[in-house]
């Protein structure tokens, strides 16, 4: 087995006073670690990830804020980075675009693009959509995209999922579908609309899961959750 | 083997780890969120602003569907989301030189040695002066690898870069931290000197 490189505070070749230094060092940063308060701090991350229901009530003020500061922060960059490669791969680019650090890394989680396009749109122009029925499409036409909405989005997300993770796939495809309606063009339309038709897979209703599911791969060809939709229509067509 | 979908595989719980399952993003939170905060403390982010960023590290976490087991260590696998995290942040510009002095009083009691604590607080300002001096990639190299224990290959694998990179990017950072750190030591020397000459 290779043997890595040692460290240098186990490295008699580096002087005393480094190694010392460094050992220091080590021992703070175990012990910061360790004094952390994962507890009350984790507080506003849970509300936010687990919410059921009652969405973030439970949240104090400050725990709102700091979600709402941080989510905007991260889907603004996450969006943002995924729209300059998108633009690159010829995908449906967005308007708008979030200003960004020019070197911007590589998005590290799948983050839904907002596109110039409305949904009933690529309706009609997907080369994947049948030609009748028209899918479902929001009742009213969707608003332009709202930093604002994020930590709204987000928690609303967590609850689409807590929804379908304890099988009551109605209630999530409702929650999905009122976002739709409400939020339109905004920066989680793609996981949103994905968590929808999900939860139409959940209720056996694979036709119009289907449709849909053309629609949003027709709109996003590289979109992260093309593997799971793929996977659900075919078990869909097996049983 | 069917590749798990980040994030959208609502059949793991985000709250715990099944057998084989993700560990979601409150488990990670509860296990790692210290060694996050004080990783990007050690990178450079200022301790005011730690909170902040530890929250964001986790809900990308949350985003890319939790830590799959056998996919490396998890500290790597945050460590790697942090960087990035702190990348894109201002606030990693804005670390306070007065943070080195914090983190020694929450390392030693109020009734510790206070000859223990000031050279505890000048090793610690020496070293997070030495791994200001290097790049963002080179310190967190340097951390996980000197400070966290973490393997190369496990740094490599979170990172996404080849080992040799690894190598490289540890091989350097250590170059510059010796240098840097031989030359506080001067200074600190100088400045004891000049102290002892006065008195």
């Amino acid at each position: 087995m290779h043997e890595g490189p040692r460290r240098l505070v186990d490295d008699p070749a580096v002087s005393s006073s480094l190694r010392d230094d460094l050992a220091r060092a080590g021992e703070e940063h175990r012990a910061y670690a360790a004094a952390y308060d994962a507890a009350s701090k984790g507080a506003g991350l849970q509300a936010a990830l687990m919410s059921q229901g009652g969405g973030a009530a439970g949240m104090g003020l400050l725990a709102k804020v700091a979600l709402g500061v941080t989510a905007a922060a991260v889907f603004m960059f996450a969006g943002a980075a995924l729209h300059a490669r998108l633009q690159g791969r010829s995908e449906p680019a967005r308007s708008g675009a979030v200003n960004a650090p020019a070197a911007a890394p590589a998005p590290v989680g799948p983050v839904a693009t907002p596109s110039a396009q409305r949904p009933q749109d690529i309706v009609r122009h997907a080369p994947d959509a049948p030609d009748a029925p028209p899918v479902q499409a929001p009742a009213t036409p969707p608003r332009a995209a709202q930093h604002d909405d994020t930590p709204h989005e987000v928690r609303q997300l967590a609850r689409i999922r807590a929804y379908l993770q304890s099988g009551d796939a109605t209630r999530a495809l409702e929650l999905a579908e009122r976002g739709q309606r409400e939020l339109g063009e905004s920066a989680l339309w793609q996981e949103r609309e994905a968590l929808a038709v999900l939860a139409l897979f959940e209720l056996d209703r694979a036709e119009q899961a289907e449709q849909r599911s053309a629609v949003l791969l027709a709109r996003f060809p590289s979109s992260p959750f093309r593997a799971e939709l793929e996977h659900r229509l075919r078990r869909a067509h097996e049983q | 083997m069917k590749k798990r979908d980040p994030i959208f595989d609502v059949s793991a719980s985000s709250h715990s780890t099944g057998q084989g399952g993700a560990l979601g993003a409150d488990a990670l939170f509860r296990a790692h969120a210290g060694f996050v905060a004080s990783f990007l403390r050690r990178i450079g982010i200022a301790s005011a602003d730690v909170d902040d960023l530890v929250q964001e590290v986790f809900l990308v976490a949350h985003r890319k569907g939790g830590f799959v087991p056998g996919s490396g260590h998890p500290k790597s696998w945050l460590a790697a989301i942090a960087l990035r995290v702190a990348s894109t942040s201002r606030r990693s510009q804005r670390r306070r030189r007065e943070d080195a002095d914090t983190e020694l009083e929450a390392m030693h009691s109020p009734n510790a040695d206070a000859t223990r604590v000031l050279e505890g607080r000048a090793a610690l300002r020496r070293v997070q002066q030495a791994l200001d001096t290097l790049t963002l990639d080179d310190r967190a190299t340097f951390v996980l690898f000197e400070l966290e224990g973490q393997s190369c290959d496990a740094i490599a694998t979170a990172f996404e870069i080849p080992i040799g990179t690894t190598y490289s990017r540890l091989h350097n950072a250590r170059k510059r931290f010796i240098e840097a750190h031989a030359r506080l030591e001067r200074e600190d020397s100088a400045v004891v000197r000049l102290r002892t000459a006065r008195t």
